[in-house]
């Protein structure tokens, strides 16, 4: 008879060869080996009776068996796991670290698809945090996020159909195939479908996908909540499509409190953009240029440079009165067209003459 | 400062005793450990110190192999690189130094990086006498980042409860040393 020791030796050699497949980016091998090691672990833990007796082997076997369960993304067997861990007699810092992976679970289904069925050219927007109740959410919260979204799809669309990155003016109707359309919101953490149809009458482009551009957008934000700048500088060459896409990115991530997570799920792969906007940063080309500019952030409202000669070049006006002047890198000019005229926060380097911006935000965040 | 002999330990043999690395997983251990000595400008044989208990025993850690461009950038997230390394090294202190031996790492969502048994522990209720690791790495120490700060905001956040002992360890790369602590 095969023994516990041997359940859970085996188990821990399967869960290590799918940490070791997902380094390598094997991910259906990594899901297969960790299915496999759970199912072990499950075999370990319900040889062990349920007494005082047993603790802690069972509950931790229990949460191990979990634990490996979510990570093949099983999560309700994970959480019937946690239940039985839980049903013994386990001491207090297990029961914490079986409560905190039932947490970590919950979050995982908030990216999960409920009551509708997403097609091919669809993809989920969820938000969850503080500012997010049953069905309802801060209005600010969404909208700011809902645009940030339209304008991402849009700068994907662009570059994907290989056009040079503009600034600003109207966009040729080629690189405008698709019409995004929005489904009513749903409740649990708020969440709604975002269809990139054609419109009626309009040919359906041939040189492009919706579910092209919304893998895009999914595996660009992914790659930017697990930090990877290389990966995403490997899929975004261009410098003015790249600095767009993480300022966008950077816009609409959560504040950590008001909103925790924004979820993008399509029918093939969901995200749960985790980082905070002050963990993601946009490189910058002119703190490489010269290490003699100083950091600076100001606050006032966003308008014309006074003495604007230069293209890229915009204003800042302080409640006192005093005047800015900042040159805008190619990518950043969406934060300055969404913010325009408004009371924000300019985060940048300073030379004494001008403002090299890195970042913007509402004053009221 | 270290006296005493100085033990030599292969990274290839990192899975003896230590059954929370099976042979499988140690090619992947061990050359997260290279990528973090190479880029402190340590080779093989590279010798490591170790604070514990009033004790400062030293070893002599040794590989098989060169780090080359490849396995650079299959292990450029310097962050994970770490910590993995600082797992493998802060394990074979935890068999050569103490009586236990890691048997599993720990979940998501908990701060316990591993669970201890004693090394030669038999029957089915493997956990009953385990003791708790966490494990932390930095792969060059400075004034902002340093192992004995490491190791007091572990202590803090590692409340002991119940009769599981808990151990930390912090293992730095560019002198390199490591300290571990009974919490």
């Amino acid at each position: 008879m095969t023994t516990v020791r041997e359940l859970h030796d085996k188990a821990m050699t399967l869960a290590h060869l799918a940490m070791v497949a997902r380094h390598n980016q094997e991910w259906d091998r990594a899901e297969t080996l960790a299915r496999q090691a759970y199912e072990h672990e499950v075999q370990a833990a319900e040889l062990i009776p349920e007494s005082q007796m047993s603790e802690p082997t069972r509950s931790i076997l229990y949460r191990s068996a979990a634990s490996l369960a979510y990570q093949c993304k099983e999560f309700a067997i994970a959480q019937r796991l946690i239940a039985k861990g839980l049903s013994g007699y386990p001491p207090s810092q297990v029961e914490q670290e079986l409560k905190d992976l039932y947490e970590q679970i919950n979050f995982e289904r908030h990216l999960q698809v409920r009551g509708v069925t997403l097609e091919n050219e669809d993809f989920q927007l969820c938000m969850e945090g503080a500012g997010v109740g049953y069905g309802i959410i801060l209005y600010n919260e969404f909208v700011k996020r809902i645009q940030t979204t339209r304008t991402l799809i849009d700068r994907t669309i662009q570059r994907m159909m290989q056009a040079p990155y503009k600034r600003s003016g109207r966009v040729a109707k080629t690189y405008r195939p698709f019409v995004p359309a929005l489904s009513a919101a749903r409740p649990s953490s708020f969440a709604i479908t975002i269809k990139l149809g054609v419109a009626k009458n309009e040919q359906i482009p041939m040189f492009i996908t919706a579910a092209q551009i919304i893998d895009e957008i999914i595996t660009g934000i992914e790659l930017i909540n697990n930090a990877d700048q290389k990966g995403l500088r490997e899929r975004i060459q261009p410098d003015s499509y790249y600095r767009n896409f993480v300022a966008l990115t950077r816009d609409m991530a959560p504040d950590g409190e008001r909103i925790s997570l924004v979820g993008f799920t399509s029918l093939r792969k969901a995200v749960g953009l985790t980082k905070q906007r002050g963990q993601i940063e946009i490189s910058s080309d002119a703190e490489e240029a010269d290490a003699k500019r100083t950091p600076i952030q100001v606050e006032g409202i966003l308008d014309y440079a006074s003495g604007r000669k230069q293209q890229g070049a915009i204003g800042l006006t302080t409640e006192a009165g005093r005047e800015y002047t900042i040159l805008v890198q190619e990518g950043l000019d969406d934060l300055v067209v969404k913010y325009w005229k408004q009371y924000v926060t300019v985060t940048g380097l300073y030379d004494q003459t001008h403002i090299y911006l890195t970042d913007i935000q509402p004053s009221d965040e | 400062m270290h006296t005493g002999p100085v033990q030599k330990f292969a990274l290839e043999s990192l899975s003896e005793g230590i059954p929370a690395i099976p042979d499988e997983a140690v090619g992947f251990y061990k050359q997260n450990c290279m990528v973090c000595f190479h880029k402190n400008g340590h080779k093989s044989g590279v010798n490591l110190t170790v604070s514990y208990n009033e004790l400062s025993p030293a070893f002599e850690i040794s590989w098989k192999g060169d780090v080359s461009e490849q396995l650079l950038h299959a292990y450029n997230d310097t962050r994970r690189a770490t910590d993995f390394a600082a797992c493998a090294i802060a394990l074979i202190l935890v068999r050569e130094l103490t009586d236990f031996t890691a048997i599993e790492p720990s979940c998501i969502g908990t701060t316990i990086d591993y669970y201890l048994i004693p090394q030669h522990q038999a029957g089915d209720l493997i956990f009953n006498h385990a003791a708790r690791l966490e494990v932390s790495g930095i792969l060059t120490e400075n004034e902002d980042n340093t192992v004995d700060n490491r190791i007091k905001q572990k202590t803090r956040r590692l409340k002991p409860e119940g009769d599981l002992p808990d151990l930390i360890t912090v293992v730095e790369f560019s002198r390199p040393w490591s300290k571990m602590v009974n919490a």
